[in-house]
């Protein structure tokens, strides 16, 4: 999963970069208003962690931009302003959720999740298709009642694919989402087959009643 | 044409102007001089034809005087129809024993009519040998006046050129240091000198109208790249939505990926250009310590799906710790973009060195047989393949980052089927 971290303080970018990194989220941080926008508007992400006060702009007016491009991330407003004026004038933008700082981490983890789970999954904490059931929280899948055993970006992968199925995804959203916004300067994105060939080995060798189809140049569909 | 200073220039005319001058004043001093000495050695054969006269009617025999003797005059008989009331005077040359050689003599020819009522002829002359010295003595006056003229101007005009001109040599300094978008020293200095101070502000006037434009043009660039942005991902996520949801046929999701492709070839163009000039406007200022060794060895773990699939074996050799004082968001951007382009124009099951040493940094790696043109690579749009994906701005953008930091180089070098980047810094 991807998060986008706007922070324009290097300590507390560094710390909760480093701290999501470590629950294997791919985070990719700007820190200013300038390259947020050029980030948000560039890719998509999982979750958005927004600071307000940056140095060439508001984060409430990021806000407003995610939202007039009808981009569906969800976002969460770090402040260090905790007044409900703000919390309320940031909720009505439209901001999912809102952190005054100083935070403890746990909690912007237990908050990211909850998005992200409003998001992808329905709110449900398991997500379901066909045999297969995937935890995001503890990052396991299950086939039937069999443990799934992957690796990262497997798993990265076949999240992806759950909470979007029966969806032609291509190879450029595939490859932005497990392997970061830097991917899409790669020339070709044909090392996500690789990946996707093992994936399904594992599958197949559990039972899983879903399968990758190709679509000829274009991505894959999981059904 | 031959180039000379403004010095040798300036001096150059005045020599040979005042070469001219001095000869025809010399000419003129001399005629005149000359003219005086003749007046003066006239004026004394005049005086002498009236004593040799005077002489002559006291003393008969001197009538008997035809030839010239110690006196320098002779006495000769002449008819009354000859007679002439008149003096000549004019220059002739005579023998003289004295050198066995011709010598000029200034000569007065003069009638009288003696005691006897008789017409006489009388000729005075005296030499003029000294005169010819004179002349010669004149000449080197002239020569070494000439000579102390030149050099004493030599001086003044080095001395007062240097002096006055001190001004527009640091104005010309000024004007070489210069660099697009790096204000230099703006602080002008006191001129004593009029027109100086007005090209030194003429010129300040001239840069900031330049630097203007110059930013201007830059803002328009960055303005641009930022509005296209928008509404080029708009587009893209339009697509990728009727792509996800399956809107199409197999023919019609090709063509719609097509079109994607190529807007997002447009958007990464874009993304560069903006990269290009937020480089040029020093948007990464921050700077601190950046290990770049250790920097290549996270991308090189990033990016190891992309070099797995190319089959290409990595060699990082650290010979040394290549560390420095730089932006870390440059110093990224300029790894990234060098190792995706080893890897990018290498063939499957390809070969990369990254070898860091204290102040270079090389990448060397196989790929086309051939070698690039070195002086055009890291031109803007300069693509030697026919790959359509290239925007043709990566090198571009790295010599920009190496631009920013003074000292540092990035060179092309192709040897054995190689082909090397070779990034130095501290050089001197």
């Amino acid at each position: 999963m991807k998060i986008l971290l706007v922070e324009d303080e290097a300590e507390l970018r560094n710390t909760v970069q480093s701290f999501l990194e470590a629950q294997h989220f791919i985070v990719e941080s700007a820190s200013d208003y300038s390259s947020g926008l050029d980030k948000i508007i560039s890719y998509e992400y999982d979750c958005i962690l927004l600071d307000i006060m940056l140095p060439d702009g508001s984060g409430m007016d990021l806000l407003k931009e995610i939202k007039s491009m009808h981009k569906k991330d969800p976002v969460i407003i770090l402040s260090a302003k905790d007044s409900v004026d703000d919390k309320v004038s940031g909720l009505e933008i439209g901001a999912d959720d809102y952190l005054a700082k100083p935070f403890h981490l746990a909690e912007l983890m237990a908050r990211i999740k909850s998005v992200i789970r409003r998001k992808n999954q329905d709110g449900e904490n398991i997500i379901t298709y066909k045999n297969i059931f995937v935890d995001p929280d503890n990052r396991k899948v299950k086939i039937g009642n069999e443990e799934l055993i992957l690796n990262r970006k497997e798993y990265d992968l076949l999240y992806y694919f759950v909470i979007h199925p029966e969806k032609t995804l291509q190879k450029t959203m595939l490859a932005e989402a497990i392997w970061g916004d830097y991917i899409d300067q790669a020339d070709s994105l044909d090392f996500i087959y690789s990946q996707i060939k093992n994936l399904r080995k594992k599958l197949k060798a559990l039972g899983a009643e879903a399968d990758f189809q190709a679509v000829y140049g274009i991505g894959y569909k999981f059904v | 044409m031959m180039k000379v200073s403004l010095k040798y220039y300036t001096i150059k005319y005045l020599i040979t102007i005042l070469l001219l001058i001095i000869a025809v004043w010399a000419a003129l001093f001399y005629a005149y001089i000359l003219d005086e000495v003749y007046d003066n050695v006239d004026d004394g054969l005049k005086n002498r034809k009236i004593q040799i006269i005077k002489a002559v009617y006291l003393d008969e025999h001197l009538l008997k005087n035809n030839e010239f003797g110690f006196n320098e005059f002779k006495i000769n008989p002449i008819s009354a129809a000859e007679h002439q009331e008149k003096n000549k005077l004019f220059n002739k040359m005579y023998y003289m024993e004295y050198d066995d050689e011709e010598q000029p003599y200034r000569v007065l020819e003069t009638d009288f009519i003696d005691q006897f009522g008789k017409y006489q002829k009388l000729t005075i002359r005296t030499s003029t040998v000294e005169e010819d010295e004179l002349v010669y003595d004149l000449t080197t006056a002239l020569i070494v006046l000439y000579l102390l003229l030149v050099v004493s101007i030599i001086g003044i005009n080095g001395f007062l050129l240097h002096k006055a001109m001190k001004p527009f040599y640091r104005i010309l300094d000024k004007l070489k240091k210069y660099q697009f978008g790096i204000s230099s020293d703006k602080e002008s200095p006191k001129y004593s000198i009029k027109e100086f101070e007005e090209l030194d502000r003429e010129i300040n006037e001239m840069i900031d109208r330049n630097e203007l434009a110059f930013n201007q043009q830059k803002q328009f660039i960055e303005n641009a790249s930022h509005e296209l942005q928008t509404p080029l991902a708009i587009a893209i996520n339009k697509i990728d939505l009727a792509i996800q949801n399956d809107q199409f046929d197999e023919k019609d999701m090709n063509f719609f990926t097509d079109i994607k492709n190529d807007l997002g070839r447009m958007a990464s163009l874009n993304k560069s250009l903006l990269m290009l000039s937020k480089i040029e406007n020093n948007q990464f200022s921050t700077l601190s310590h950046v290990n770049f060794t250790a920097m290549i060895k996270e991308l090189v773990n990033s990016y190891e799906d992309f070099i797995e699939y190319k089959e290409i074996k990595v060699n990082l050799l650290d010979k040394e710790i290549f560390e420095t004082i730089f932006s870390p968001d440059l110093a990224n951007i300029l790894l990234s973009n060098l190792l995706k382009n080893a890897v990018r124009y290498n063939h499957q099951n390809g070969i990369l060195n990254i070898i860091t040493e204290k102040d270079r940094m090389i990448f060397q790696n196989t790929g086309s047989m051939n070698p690039l043109d070195g002086k055009k690579i890291f031109n803007r749009f300069f693509k030697q393949s026919t790959d359509s994906s290239s925007t043709g701005l990566g090198l571009s953008i790295i010599k920009t980052i190496i631009k920013q930091y003074p000292g540092w180089d990035i060179v092309y070098d192709f040897e054995d089927g190689m082909h090397s980047f070779i990034l130095s810094k501290n050089k001197s």
